[in-house]
């Protein structure tokens, strides 16, 4: 079966598929608990209550939607720029079931109550280890490729995506420390201020590694291919990577400013969160420079505006993170909607739109098609995705800035302005815009679904095969 | 000062020169040639499919996975 005359495109298009199939998925249960927000009565029962399909929603869109695209996009990478099919064929299989295991035990673990109880990794033992299995299987598989490469050169994507999967295993592995109880039910081996550190160290650098790095690699590969043009600054590419590298494990403790963590630690996160702004706008600005002297095409090309538009929102979040981290500002921003708005920037504008435009040119190539069966539906997807999260992000910073003053606000003999109640009631008509920008996103996915089934059924699934090293010996 | 101390700050330092050097290599002349190469690399690699000639390839592609 293993054919070293062709890349492996087979466990490229299971991943991609099932990057869309995860994608609606995770955004319609994005949408139901948005409008449980609403609407309360949408809650039904303990199974579909908002409390259980949360973790659900998130995880959901990260894990499934996310991590499927950086696995599909991460083994294609990896074979193109190092010219050899992937080190297994076998293991890369394994990596695909065993993933899609993991997430169906999601699927149902969740909404039975069965949770771990920390954010972002609420799984629970047996299938924490699952995950941490399939996870090395596809370290292997990605580093082994790397190892029998016939280029000489490692392709800064790659560096990227190396980083991402290096981090997320030595997250798993620390934040998952376990005393298992019962055959679902565990209890973190960390405890107090010590278990809240290791959660953000955690949390953070699941959006530094999974939701930054790894996005990154692909941004790398598939702007300068969609633009036909290379990188603006190779250089750059490299200080970059190791300027997030350097800063990103700090920031952590930008998560528990005012709690029980020391002060000396919330300002470390601080800071560190601070000097983020630069690698950040360093690659956000080599990504979009790519374009220099190509500007047309953005005119003309909606998979190149899904990109370029995905790398403003990564600029976006990227200043407001860092501003949102100052103790200050913080302490207007947190526990509020504005926090929401801010991820939602992150995860709709930069993670979701870098994902669909590199979906959109994999999958025809995947397809032995040169082009998806309609460019003109990705067009009304673009725009449908773009109005989706500007009214999200819009509706939840009105929302964040209204609920942080109403908290805050005291009378002149100290007692509170507000209850807690008025603050809920003036945000309710933002949390209505907030589902409709979700619902506008969601119906975007389902036309992206459409076309992607009509690209597939119009195609063969072919593997293509490997080029002679020539251009570079 | 404890020699735990030491350690953390001798190690923040070790981390900037580090990171100081890759800026300072990344930028040097020498490394200049190599990353354009690779820079350029990306685009010569064809990677869609010639859809003219699609048929004949995919019968050559198949003909192949059978062997």
């Amino acid at each position: 079966m293993d054919n070293q005359a062709t890349y492996n495109y087979k466990v490229v298009r299971q991943f991609a598929l099932m990057t869309v199939v995860w994608g609606i998925v995770g955004m319609l249960l994005g949408v139901l608990i948005a409008s449980q927000l609403v609407w309360p009565d949408l809650n039904f029962g303990p199974y579909f209550h908002f409390g259980r399909l949360r973790a659900l929603h998130t995880s959901g869109v990260i894990f499934a939607f996310g991590g499927c695209g950086l696995i599909a996009t991460s083994y294609y990478v990896v074979q193109r720029t190092c010219n050899v099919r992937l080190i297994s064929d076998k293991l890369a299989a394994f990596t695909f079931w065993g993933y899609q295991a993991v997430i169906v035990a999601c699927v149902i673990t969740y909404p039975l109550g069965i949770t771990f109880n920390k954010e972002y990794a609420e799984m629970e033992w047996p299938i924490k280890i699952l995950l941490a299995i399939v996870w090395v299987a596809y370290a292997i598989v990605f580093f082994g490729t790397i190892a029998k490469r016939k280029v000489k050169h490692i392709y800064v994507a790659n560096w990227f995506y190396g980083a991402f999967i290096l981090a997320v295993t030595l997250l798993h592995v620390v934040n998952s420390a376990f005393i298992p109880v019962t055959m679902w039910k565990s209890y973190s081996a960390y405890a107090g201020a010590v278990d809240a550190m290791v959660q953000w160290w955690y949390g953070h650098n699941a959006v530094g590694f999974f939701l930054t790095a790894g996005f990154l690699g692909m941004m790398y590969y598939f702007v300068p291919k969609q633009a036909g043009r290379p990188i603006y600054s190779y250089r750059l590419s490299v200080v970059h990577f190791w300027a997030l590298s350097f800063t990103y494990m700090w920031a952590g403790p930008h998560h528990l400013h005012y709690t029980a963590l020391p002060d000396w630690t919330q300002s470390l996160g601080m800071v560190f969160s601070v000097i983020l702004l630069a690698p950040s706008w360093g690659g956000m600005i080599n990504g979009i420079m790519t374009l220099s002297g190509a500007w047309h095409k953005l005119r003309t090309d909606p998979i190149l505006k899904f990109l370029i538009t995905a790398l403003s929102f990564y600029g976006m979040s990227t200043f407001e993170g860092p501003m949102m981290a100052i103790k200050t500002v913080n302490a207007l921003s947190h526990y509020t909607d504005w926090t929401v708005g801010h991820v939602h920037s992150g995860a709709l504008g930069w993670v979701a739109m870098i994902t669909i435009g590199s979906m959109y040119y994999l999958i025809p190539r995947l397809f032995n098609r040169d082009q998806m069966h309609s460019v003109k539906l990705i067009e009304v997807h673009f725009w449908m995705a773009t109005l989706g999260t500007v009214l999200y992000i819009s509706s939840m910073w009105i929302a964040g800035v209204t609920q942080g003053l109403m908290w805050r606000a005291v009378n002149p003999d100290g007692t509170l302005t507000y209850a807690f109640i008025d603050a809920v009631k003036a945000t309710h008509p933002y949390y209505f815009v907030r589902a409709l920008g979700g619902l506008c996103f969601l119906g975007g996915m389902v036309l992206m679904l459409y076309n992607v089934l009509r690209t597939v059924t119009e195609g063969k699934a072919v593997d293509a095969r490997i080029p002679a090293v020539a251009a570079h010996a | 000062m404890e020699i735990q101390d030491i350690a953390r700050i001798a190690a923040t330092v070790a981390g900037f020169v580090c990171f100081l050097t890759i800026c300072v290599w990344a930028y040097s002349k020498r490394s200049r040639a190599g990353f354009e190469e690779a820079a350029n690399a990306l685009i010569l690699d064809e990677d869609t499919p010639k859809v003219g000639s699609r048929r004949e390839e995919t019968l050559n592609i198949h003909a192949e996975n059978k062997r």
